[in-house]
């Protein structure tokens, strides 16, 4: 079984002689991993990986390119490779060629970030990996596990999956929704481009400026949302285009169902989601007047706003608290309304706001393909202004609108060494862009043709096409993808090593028995303990399992082997923290161990004085428990709402 | 007349009035004892191990639920590929190829409609020479025989008057018709319908062009007083979900191979003559003849295809007679399901498992459901006010986790689901004005609920009462004196 790769050389000596082998060796370690390229034999090899790696989507890129050429001239070679080929022409649709390839993509970019260890290199990462597995395999399994600030679609998508354990542990689980809304999405903006341009080559374009985009490739091989949400965004407007054109209400419902997916995987779709109504409402009114638009705006709105409802829903059985104050709490504008001006520089700031999300978008999208889709887009507004028909193509700049005011609001904030303001921080936002820049730079090749002067029209499409391959495969060989520089080098990055760290020192003298930990508090130490160390799921007592939780709390002595207290409060006071530290009475029973960072690791010695760490008969590591028996306190097993 | 009358209703009496595949018998002796042991089974079991047999009767309910939502759903998708199997142009057959066509129109208690009915059918597009109107009258019906003499009607329409007998319902009123009957083809409208002018030509397009096993093609059915109250307007809804979706969509999977079942609709059916005389006509015990019909069409491998053509209705715009006429609905569903599932083997031998799933599904699964919502909504209700309380605890209880994620993703993605699609099928079929008012389905289904126990209740207590609608309700009051007053001036 493969595990993550990333473990601490320096640690070794002291990992116990049977955990040895748990730790990996000849594995990376992740924060040098950059810094050590300066050595030239590293270099080398390193060039020689990326050749090998490139050359997929090289070979991607040119049967993009020469696909046409090469259907037909190979289509007429006799043989078997003359059928396969011929049955390719007869079957294979340019959206199939766009999915396989997409595909292809998508798996090679998964093996090749799977195997440096970046996967879960972002600490959401490994947190978002573990939510879907403790539905199914927790102490407490159950819906209820679902509930976090994160929105629950991908989660929910990953559980067919994320039951088995080997799927689990090599990250396969937890990347497979985005790794297929990388595919879909790709598929998607194809159909787009076909559709407003009738041109082939305008949707290869498009296609290729998203599936070769090394930020979303690097981003559809983790387990974070934003590919999922860059899926929903194109899905969605591809209905709304159609819709313009055929008046059907199907269209309606698949523009609304992407929509509802949306809001079920970021909040930023929330605000989309009503940015699509007025736009269908205009499309309804024009075509018909008032009574259509009526009809259409309930027929969109009733699915679109389904998952929000839902969620406010489900929020208010389970925490009583639909709106999620404990969120607002932490995390966006009662978290940033105390921020100083330098924390947040943008907020108030409309020129700074445009440079900081613009500089963002032009780094992930690239800077060629930033101004030829800014070029598309004045060709598009030149030519279709604000036609019915085509109005929902601008749907895809709402996201640039939106983190425009968010950042200008200060209700959320992004950081760029670049810029001078401090470590990388959400930059990811930059993502939601690539649809647009990919639409409007196919938009803007075609549009070219129509100039009398321009010679060699034919090869206008394969051109842009190669450009666009080439640039990308520059782009991810030669520098870090630019979301992954916020993994490596952003705020918080060094907390997957300090967890690494932790998990592998508690692995090398854990002896059985459960372990009182938090979720909010340790999450990276958890992930590895469940992923590369073979911790069973229901060894860890967490803040997740409700009245299990409350009862090893209140008498550690008799329930755990070990307690993880952190005393690092960014997320959130630790529970285990707030309340141990002010009782005495479990520390006759617990001994402190080791203190790596701010987390403490206290180990069950028996009671004081009649024994030493064995005096206490190991503990079995928990069985399998009756399901039935837990899930008759699905709601009240989770306790996030209490602190 | 009398006396053909006398020997049709002799001859039909022999062929239903002891039956065993007729209503008269609403349940027969095996099913009676299968009923009173389940019952006694049940009580014994609840008595001793409470618990346990709660939790397998929520695990039935929640398969139901489950099954039917699914089946729906997988009808409603269907319904998208098609609208009706017989687009048939209305022009294709030349007058001189018509056929003879009979109109059957079952009257009771209808004088004060009766002269907009007549000038309805008088502006039906067909050779009047080779169309035959029976207005059937029952003989004790002073007020819709007077009305009809005081109508000049044409010679194509002609009262008749049923004989005496038992019982005295619509579908003994059609057997009698049928007997009568001298066209090639025959179709049933009621008093207050308004079918488009020219669907008998389509119905005879349609007979032309689909293959002979296809006896009857069904018309959509639709409201033109559906903006009367809010009641008609939820009324609409429900019938646009089912005669232009669920409907097409049943007789789209089915149209392919024999022996399907499909519920007909009350009126607009249009059937073949010789074939419907040779299934028998209809049961005259069973209060939703049109259903029934239906199954043994399907039992005897013949089919059932959709006319594109709309016959509108007047929707009841009250509750009470709104209520009555559900109760009735759901009453002939439940003696339908009686009497087809007397023997369930030989049904599924004539159905063929399609079939049987489908009437499995619209006939016995959908009464159930019905009758079953009031106690599940009452039973969620009661869990979310008594959270934190012993009765939270005790209803957690019966629920394992299987049937609790079960239930839970039937009663959230089910009603979602049926709740939704009354609003897409408004806005899908051009239906946009009610499309507001779908948004306020819950609420039909909660009435829905009243006239399913209705329905059961009137079936245990009088199972061959005709609770009759009344007709002619959303006329202005002096609209019907208006119109008979210019029926007889042009006498």
């Amino acid at each position: 079984m493969k595990r993550w790769r990333y473990t601490l050389g320096t640690e070794r000596d002291h990992i116990a002689p049977g955990s040895a082998k748990r730790a990996g060796v000849g594995a990376l370690e992740l924060s040098r991993a950059w810094e050590t390229l300066g050595h030239w034999r590293v270099r080398l090899i390193v060039a020689w990986g990326t050749i090998l790696w490139s050359s997929r989507v090289y070979l991607a890129s040119v049967i993009g390119v020469s696909h046409p050429i090469i259907y037909i001239r190979q289509a007429a070679l006799p043989g078997p490779l003359g059928d396969l080929l011929r049955w390719l022409r007869n079957h294979a649709t340019d959206v199939w060629w766009v999915a396989m390839l997409a595909v292809a993509l998508s798996i090679s970019s998964f093996a090749w970030y799977d195997a440096h260890g970046y996967t879960v290199a972002f600490n959401d990462a490994r947190i978002r990996a573990m939510i879907s597995r403790r539905v199914v395999a927790s102490n407490t399994p159950g819906l209820a596990q679902l509930g976090v600030t994160w929105l629950p679609l991908e989660f929910i998508l990953e559980l067919p999956v994320i039951w088995n354990d080997t799927l689990f542990r090599n990250g396969i689980a937890a990347s497979f929704p985005s790794m297929l809304a990388f595919a879909l999405a790709a598929v998607y903006l194809y159909r787009t481009a076909l559709f407003l341009t009738a041109s082939r080559s305008a949707g290869w374009v498009a296609a290729t400026v998203l599936f070769l985009n090394p930020s979303l490739l690097y981003m559809q091989s983790t387990a974070m949302s934003e590919t999922g949400s860059v899926c929903a965004l194109v899905v969605s407007t591809y209905y709304a285009l159609r819709l313009a054109q055929t008046y059907s209400a199907v269209d309606i419902v698949k523009c609304a169902t992407a929509v509802a997916a949306g809001t079920l995987i970021r909040y930023e779709n929330w605000a989309l989601a009503i940015v699509f109504v007025p736009v269908i409402v205009y499309v309804a009114w024009r075509h018909k007047g008032y009574a259509l638009a009526e009809a259409w705006a309930i027929l969109y709105s009733f699915l679109a706003f389904a998952g929000c409802i839902a969620w406010m829903i489900y929020n208010g059985v389970i925490f009583h608290d639909p709106f999620l104050s404990f969120f607002y709490g932490n995390s966006n504008h009662t978290y940033y309304a105390g921020a100083t001006a330098a924390e947040l520089p943008a907020r108030h700031n409309v020129w700074v706001a445009f440079e900081t999300y613009g500089y963002t978008v032009a780094q992930t999208v690239g800077w060629v393909i930033l101004v030829t889709g800014f070029l598309g887009l004045l060709a598009f507004i030149l030519r279709m202004r604000l036609r019915s028909a085509t109005l929902s193509a601008y749907l895809l700049l709402v996201p640039f609108a939106f983190y425009w005011l968010v950042l200008y609001l200060g209700v959320n904030t992004e950081n760029l060494p670049e810029l001078g303001t401090g470590r990388y921080y959400n930059i990811r936002f930059g993502l939601m862009m690539i649809p647009a820049s990919a639409l409007f730079t196919a938009f803007f090749v075609p549009s070219l043709a129509p100039i009398k002067q321009l010679k060699l029209k034919r090869l206008l499409a394969p051109g842009a096409l190669m450009v666009i391959a080439l640039i990308s495969i520059i782009g991810s060989t030669v520098q870090t993808p630019f979301v992954l520089s916020e993994a490596l080098y952003g705020a918080g990055s060094e907390g997957r090593l300090v967890g690494q760290e932790q998990a592998q020192w508690l692995s090398a003298h854990y002896r059985g028995g459960d372990v009182l930990i938090t979720y909010v508090n340790d999450p990276s130490m958890m992930f590895f303990l469940l992923t590369e160390y073979d911790f069973s799921d229901r060894a860890l007592i967490t803040d997740a399992n409700g009245w299990q939780f409350d009862r090893a709390l209140a008498h550690p002595e008799t329930t755990v082997t070990w307690i993880i207290m952190d005393s690092d409060a960014t997320n959130g006071a630790s529970r285990i923290w707030l309340d141990l530290t002010n009782r005495q009475d479990w520390r006759n029973f617990f001994v402190l161990r080791k203190t790596i960072g701010t987390t403490q690791m206290y180990e069950y010695v028996g009671a004081q004085g009649t024994g030493g760490v064995s005096s206490r008969p190991a503990m079995a590591i928990p069985g399998q428990r009756r399901m039935s028996a837990l899930l008759a306190h699905d709601f009240r097993v989770f306790n996030i709402c209490s602190k | 007349m009398d006396s053909d009358a006398e020997v049709d209703e002799a001859s039909y009496w022999e062929r239903w009035g002891a039956a065993e595949d007729g209503a008269r018998i609403v349940a027969t002796r095996g099913q009676k004892y299968t009923l009173i042991f389940s019952v006694m089974a049940s009580v014994i079991l609840l008595y001793l191990r409470p618990q346990s047999v709660l939790t397998v009767w929520i695990a039935i309910i929640t398969a139901t639920y489950l099954v039917t939502g699914v089946y729906k759903i997988w009808l409603l998708v269907r319904g998208e590929r098609t609208n009706t199997d017989a687009i048939a142009n209305a022009r294709s057959v030349a007058d001189d190829d018509l056929p003879v066509f009979t109109v059957l129109v079952p009257l009771h208690r209808e004088g004060r409609i009766l002269p907009i009915l007549v000038e309805r059918l008088k502006s039906i597009d067909y050779p009047p020479d080779r169309l035959q109107i029976l207005l059937l009258i029952e003989m004790d019906d002073e007020e819709t025989q007077a009305a009809a003499k005081k109508c000049l009607l044409p010679s194509h329409i002609s009262p008749m008057i049923m004989p005496p007998g038992q019982p005295r319902t619509k579908p003994r009123a059609l057997n009698v018709g049928l007997h009568a009957a001298r066209g090639e083809y025959i179709v049933i409208y009621d008093a207050e319908d308004r079918p488009e002018h020219d669907q008998l030509r389509k119905a005879v397009a349609a007979f032309r062009s689909l293959p002979y096993d296809v006896v009857c093609v069904q018309g959509r059915l639709n409201f033109y007083n559906r903006h009367q109250s809010l009641l008609t307007r939820l009324f609409a809804v429900d019938y646009a979900v089912w005669y232009d979706q669920l409907l097409p969509g049943l007789a789209f999977s089915e149209r392919r191979r024999s022996g399907a079942f499909i519920p007909l609709g009350g009126t607009s059916n249009h059937f073949r003559v010789e074939t419907l005389r040779q299934v028998g006509g209809w049961d005259p015990f069973n209060v939703t003849e049109d259903c029934d019909l239906g199954a043994r069409l399907g039992r005897a491998g013949l089919r059932v295809a959709m006319l594109d053509s709309t016959t509108w209705e007047e929707a009841v715009p009250h509750i009470r007679p709104w209520i009555r006429q559900r109760s009735r609905w759901i009453k002939g569903y439940l003696q339908t399901y009686l009497v087809h599932m007397r023997y369930p083997l030989r049904l599924l031998q004539q159905l063929g498992l399609r079939g049987f799933i489908d009437f499995q599904m619209l006939v016995g699964a959908s009464c159930l459901v019905v009758l079953l919502n009031p106690l599940m909504w009452a039973l969620t209700t009661v869990y979310i006010l008594g959270r934190g309380t012993p009765i939270d605890s005790f209803i957690q209880t019966l629920f394992p986790a299987p049937l609790y994620y079960s239930a839970l993703l039937s009663f959230v993605m089910g009603n979602f689901i049926f709740y939704y699609c009354s609003a897409y099928v408004c806005v899908r079929h051009d239906h946009i004005s009610l499309t507001r008012y779908a948004l306020l389905t819950p609420i039909y289904w909660v009435f829905m609920s009243f006239g399913a126990w209705a329905g059961l209740i009137s079936l245990i207590r009088n199972p061959f009462y005709w609770a009759k609608t009344e007709h002619g309700v959303s006329l202005p009051h002096s609209e019907g004196s208006v119109a008979l007053a210019g029926v007889t001036q042009a006498v």
